[in-house]
């Protein structure tokens, strides 16, 4: 049936992509304009990495889950004609519903569901964006910072290391069985 | 009192043998390990992940538009698993809602704008206010009412809550009409 529905309402992906070969980027997710992905970086179908405004640099070993908008937006005013290069870091996780404007993401962060962070914040390393929160304010969240409830209250963490690669490995075996993947774009 | 009749469009719904009305619009991955019990309505732009693990919706469940119903993860020694997701019959799930559990029971009400964190477990005859985060791991007991971010219990449910959401599925069921 998800065959039926994609030639009628699947949005295009467009754009220059550069795809790690051992990247899973599922068709179903639309990426528009000048991305990259990096290795073991696994996005799932209806996820839409958006580089409107610049190109988006997207590192190693993340995992970008179902209805996440990662968005370089173009600037509000359109004389400012420097272009922006949003970059995320390795190992970061987004989870269903994550949006991210936030043109500066470091490491091994956890966007949970349905978070959103704002163009002007800035997400360093190891931090949890709770689920449901929301960031607008200008500024760098500072490591191992997590952000939680609905005051956002935020609480530095423990570090605590845990990675995503059991998730990652066994998606990057079993996503490519059931969905079509794209590839980079080859240069004409 | 009566339920209003809510009208879709006949070529944007597919009605199966068994009473299910799916939307085409609907992102439905590796659905062969999707199982819907009858008289199930799915609508406009859900997101269900059979291709992770096993989905089975009971029967007369109502998914809301847009809502996302994906499987948990666990992590374990030998290497992680996605779980089976078991949701039971006359669940109503609201729009825009994430649902990672596990299992979730019968007679369910689960608002819009919810996050059911990984692994939690709902109960039978149990609810879920709107926009409630419910971390992983929760488990909701019968006749409870979860709200807040992070959910916690603010309420209980009368015990006729098994009729009520009988009642309440099955006349959405019946009021869904095609144009």
């Amino acid at each position: 049936m998800s065959e039926a529905n994609k030639s009628r309402s699947q949005p295009k992906s467009s754009g220059n992509f550069k795809i790690a070969k051992d990247a899973v980027v599922c068709s179903e997710a639309q990426l528009v304009g000048d991305v990259t992905i990096g290795s073991r970086t696994v996005i799932h179908p209806t996820a839409r990495i958006l580089a409107e405004g610049g190109p988006i640099v997207i590192g190693d070993n993340n995992l970008i889950q179902e209805k996440v908008t990662i968005i370089n937006s173009k600037p509000s005013n359109v004389e400012s004609s420097n272009v922006r290069c949003m970059i995320i870091g390795n190992g970061n996780v987004f989870e269903v519903g994550a949006y991210s404007e936030s043109m500066v993401v470091g490491d091994r962060n956890t966007f949970e569901a349905k978070s959103r962070v704002s163009r002007v914040t800035a997400i360093s390393s190891h931090c949890v964006i709770g689920a449901g929160c929301s960031l607008d304010s200008a500024e760098t969240i500072p490591p191992d910072t997590m952000i939680c409830g609905r005051e956002n209250r935020q609480f530095t963490m423990k570090s605590v290391h845990s990675s995503n690669q059991q998730q990652l490995d066994l998606l990057i075996k079993m996503l490519p069985n059931y969905h079509r993947l794209t590839k980079s774009v080859q240069p004409a | 009192m009566e339920q209003p009749d809510v009208f879709y469009d006949g070529s944007e719904y597919i009605e199966t043998a068994s009473g299910n009305k799916v939307s085409r619009s609907c992102v439905l991955c590796g659905s062969r390990n999707i199982v819907l019990n009858g008289k199930c309505i799915v609508q406009s732009d859900c997101i269900v992940r059979g291709d992770l693990a096993n989905i089975n919706l009971g029967r007369l469940c109502v998914v809301g538009k847009r809502s996302v119903i994906t499987p948990p993860f666990k992590k374990l020694l030998g290497g992680g698993a996605f779980y089976p997701l078991q949701i039971g019959d006359n669940v109503f799930v609201g729009e825009d809602t994430v649902i990672s559990a596990v299992q979730v029971g019968s007679y369910v009400y689960i608002g819009n704008n919810c996050v059911i964190g990984q692994s939690c477990v709902l109960k039978d005859c149990c609810k879920i206010e709107d926009n409630t985060v419910l971390p992983p791991e929760t488990v909701v007991p019968s006749f409870a009412i979860f709200a807040g971010s992070p959910g916690t219990m603010v309420g209980e449910l009368p015990e006729s809550t098994q009729d009520i959401m009988s009642e309440a599925t099955r006349s959405f069921y019946q009021h869904f009409k095609k144009l």
